[in-house]
């Protein structure tokens, strides 16, 4: 019997003495790790244990690790033409450029990128009739291998975004009718119809970016436009390179261009950014407590608690590009009754909501968009907690005897059933019964997504918590995707369908006008229309919480592209 | 033998034939439209249906379903919508690291379960049984995903001891593509650093998955081989005088393992549909991470391709064990 416990024994002892006393993991090759800026060994929190050298050190003991991000949505593709989603403002923008951008923290503006001014109708960059843009490039813009970022350049990118056709392709090139070049460093779009947010929707973080052609085309395959390369290559002019798209680790590793045409203003910029998306959200606050992480966005809200004021961490809190809804689709009995849908509107204690619900970490709003975008004035109407009005209004519809509601958790509002679950307590109140169902996002987004009809409509379901965030900073577009609004290239479904024509035509009116004072009489009159229609119920804007180790030196919030993107080129890891 | 083996293969090909019509047929119930979903908000109707054509998903179900066998026949899994590459390409890139953990786990289940079984059966009624039997029970009662947390927190952040999550180190990356399987690619390679590095990623998605494994091969082991100490053909060799340890190698441990060895084969295939947690909680790139992205994508040719390897793994590991059977005791007969 003793024998057969020593061979254990020995065996254990033996793969215990392997693993422990393996060298400290330190790179095997210079192939394998770029030197990193060096940093010392951070300071750990207060509470947190020492860490045990994990990180790879050099001969001095310091050590010599990237930048690590963790980001909070899922990237969809690393090619520029299709991605869409808002994990992809993480990586893009550092590895391409686009033409404008949005910068700032809040009340975002549009600066040229590569194009050297923003065209106006004075400078003749507009064509008075609002359908011709040109648009002047910077000279010295040269993509990673050299070569110009020219006229060709951005007519072969926005070809590409609408021959591909990947989703993308929605937000600004779809609008473009005719694309020319006028000289090397000069193009010029000619709209389908005038769109008064074209200039905007060129600063969107998705399917504006200028893809090399060289590149491309050396590795277009069966026309693909060369899609397959980057689905893990780059072909960008950006400040840094992509070095691996991982997608079976779910990470992302760029490397500092140093011969960015920008320049570096940062005199100790971080040379390798590794960006990791966490199957498991919960992981990101021991990554970041033992210093395997440096930014981590969107920690679940008390791992954020936590960590806000503890030394060595850096918690801030940012209004946000989204904003979460109740939307309450019209298209069928009884939510087609706008004094159903007005009651409605009482039953809700959004401050309540906001503070006990979401912690504070909502904004709230007095329009259909949230306070940090542009063109947002506060609605004539405005709904206050009422249960004795809502009362009133069910009675007035012929509701008095109390009806019966549904509503849909999609997944797309942090705290859903906690919000949905208070609600149905207060419609209790009122004899409206609200029933609760979980409805896969997948299923729920079909029909959202796919276009429908009065008839189909009510596929979508009642009532739905929605959170949408505009693809760039502007109210028209949030609109566009709440509300039933006409849409370039026909009609889609709406989680909030009403059959309004006023609405129809207030925001044709707001996409074809350039005019400033007029577009703010519209939008005024817009959001008029909206409150009245009482379709949506705005819980509020929401909040980007982005946690840091007070090692990081730089970091400002970019409004635009939301807390996923790290503004890398102001980044400095402290010594 | 051959016989055994023609039926088994021929009802092995059926019950995969049965999982893709299952799968296919189920997946395609769900009103959840895959192209919608990769193509986002913005996409209009007709960009839609166009790529709605160009994956087939405009053609009749029972065509998508004969064109998908066409191409399974032909090594072609079809294209994952989600990931936007072939089937395949992904598998080949997120299998190994869920054979890497499933096949540890196991080996370390079939280790330290039968010895503690053994170990237990030998003290019985000491206190070390209780003891062992004391942490079978905690292995079988405890949820994998809390037990995974559980340890997250006192090896990586109380004790710094070994890594959160992951296969390696973000600084050294993987080794070199041989088979997938870092370990066997470190170990072919001669580099000890990566070898150690993925080991140390190993040990904790190890013991999370296998803990239950273990637990319930300890207790199968101790009461099969209780069984068959207290038989008669075990009191006659002792009365005719052989020693314990002769009784207990030679004479009780091939008769005691037949019921193990059934349990062994229910266990890989369990330690593999645990794999779907442990991945999630550990990040680790596997089957099992892949497979929540593209259900939740609807991305239902990648589920199916998922499915049908998942139930190859499965039937195989079943021969396996009927065969092993038959080593273990030349009296069972394999018809």
């Amino acid at each position: 019997m003793k024998a057969w416990t020593k061979i254990i024994a020995l065996v254990g002892i033996a793969a215990m003495l392997l693993v422990s006393c393996a060298p400290t993991a330190t790179p095997a090759s210079t192939e394998a790790v770029q030197p990193a800026t060096e940093i010392t060994q951070p300071p750990q929190p207060t509470e947190a244990p020492k860490a045990e050298p994990t990180q790879p050190s050099d001969q001095m003991g310091k050590v010599t690790r990237p930048l690590v991000i963790l980001a909070s949505d899922s990237p969809a593709s690393p090619d520029p033409a299709e991605n869409w989603a808002f994990g992809g403002a993480a990586y893009l923008p550092h590895v391409y450029d686009s033409l404008f951008r949005f910068v700032g923290e809040s009340s975002p503006k549009l600066e040229p990128l590569l194009a050297a001014e923003i065209p106006n109708v004075e400078n003749g960059g507009i064509s008075k009739d609002g359908l011709v843009y040109t648009i002047k490039l910077k000279s010295n813009a040269k993509f990673h291998d050299g070569s110009p970022v020219n006229a060709e350049a951005v007519l072969y990118s926005y070809e590409r975004i609408k021959a591909l056709a990947l989703g993308a392709n929605g937000i600004s090139a779809d609008w473009i009718d005719k694309m020319e070049k006028v000289d090397d460093l000069t193009v010029r779009f000619t709209l389908k119809q005038p769109f008064a947010d074209f200039l905007n929707s060129l600063g969107s973080v998705w399917g504006n970016y200028i893809v090399n052609p060289k590149v491309c085309k050396e590795h277009e395959q069966n026309n693909d436009w060369c899609h397959s390369y980057l689905m893990e290559n780059e072909a960008g002019s950006g400040p840094y390179t992509m070095t691996q798209f991982d997608k079976a680790n779910n990470q992302i590793t760029l490397e500092r261009f140093a011969n960015y045409w920008g320049g570096w203003e940062n005199p100790n910029p971080v040379e390798k950014v590794v960006i990791r998306w966490l199957a498991e959200p919960s992981g990101a606050r021991p990554l970041l407590e033992r210093g395997d992480a440096d930014i981590a966005v969107n920690l679940p809200t008390t791992d954020f608690a936590a960590l806000e004021g503890t030394a060595g961490f850096i918690s801030k809190r940012y209004p946000s590009i989204m904003q979460y809804y109740l939307a309450m689709n019209g298209s069928a009995k009884p939510l087609d009754n706008v004094k159903v849908r007005q009651a409605l509107q009482h039953t809700l204690d959004i401050d309540k909501v906001i503070q006990d619900i979401f912690g504070g970490n909502l904004i709230k709003m007095s329009a259909a968009v949230g306070p940090g975008y542009p063109d947002v004035y506060p609605a004539a109407i405005q709904y206050s907690y009422d249960l004795e009005k809502a009362k009133q209004l069910l009675k007035e519809a012929g509701y008095e005897q109390g009806l019966e509601l549904t509503a849909n958790m999609i997944g797309a509002m942090p705290n859903d059933s906690a919000v949905l679950e208070f609600w149905q307590a207060e419609l209790a109140k009122i004899g409206v019964k609200l029933n609760i169902q979980q409805v896969d996002y997948g299923t729920w987004s079909t029909a959202w997504f796919n276009d429908c009809t009065a008839a189909t409509a009510p596929n979508i379901g009642q009532i739905s918590a929605l959170g949408v965030g505009g693809d760039y900073p502007s109210a028209w577009e949030v609109i566009a995707q709440v509300y039933p609004t006409p849409r370039l290239g026909g009609g889609k479904c709406s989680a909030v369908y009403i059959d309004n024509p006023k609405l129809n035509d207030l925001f044709n009116q707001i996409t074809n006008t350039t005019n400033a004072k007029e577009r703010q009489a519209l939008f005024q009159e817009l959001y008029n229309t909206i409150a009245e229609d009482a379709g949506a119920i705005w819980l509020g804007q929401g909040t980007d919480l982005v946690t840091m180790r007070d090692v990081v030196q730089g970091y400002q919030y970019y409004f635009s592209m939301g807390g996923n993107y790290v503004p890398l080129t102001k980044i400095s890891l402290a010594k | 033998m051959r016989a055994f083996l023609l039926r088994r293969l021929a009802g092995m090909l059926l019950v995969w034939v049965g999982v893709t019509i299952l799968t296919f047929f189920i997946a395609n119930v769900v009103p959840s439209d895959p192209v919608a979903l990769r193509l986002g908000p913005k996409a209009s109707p007709e960009i839609i249906e166009k790529m709605r054509h160009e994956f087939g998903l405009d053609l009749p179900l029972h065509q998508q379903y004969l064109n998908f066998l066409k191409g399974l026949l032909k090594g072609d899994l079809g294209n994952s919508i989600w990931s936007g590459r072939p089937v395949l390409r992904d598998l080949q890139d997120y299998l190994p690291a869920t054979l890497e953990l499933g096949l540890t786990a196991f080996l370390v289940t079939i280790i330290v379960g039968i010895s503690l079984g053994l170990w237990a059966s030998t003290t019985h009624q000491m206190w070390l049984d209780h003891l062992i039997q004391l942490f079978a029970t905690f292995g079988l009662a405890v949820p994998l995903f809390w037990l995974g947390m559980v340890l997250q927190i006192l090896f990586y952040l109380r004790l710094g001891a070994l890594p959160l999550d992951s296969r390696i180190d973000l600084q050294l990356g993987p080794p070199e593509h041989l088979t997938g399987l870092y370990i066997v690619d470190s170990l072919l390679q001669g580099d000890f650093i990566r070898l150690t590095n993925s080991l140390k990623h190993l040990i904790l998605p190890v013991v999370t998955l296998s803990l239950p494994s273990i637990g319930a091969t300890a207790r199968m082991t101790r009461a099969s081989m209780l069984e068959v100490l207290s038989s008669d053909y075990i009191r006659t060799a002792r009365s005719k005088g052989a020693s314990n340890r002769r009784v207990f190698w030679r004479h009780a441990l091939q008769n005691a393992l037949i019921p193990v060895v059934t349990l062994l084969g229910n266990t890989a295939n369990a330690l593999l549909a645990g794999t779907f947690v442990v991945e999630v909680i550990f990040n680790w790139p596997g089957i099992g991470w892949y497979a929540t992205k593209v259900i939740l994508a609807s991305d239902y040719v990648a589920v199916i391709s998922i499915t049908l390897v998942i139930a190859v793994i499965c039937t195989t590991i079943n021969l396996i064990v009927d065969i092993f059977y038959r080593i273990l005791d030349p009296r069972i007969q394999l018809r």
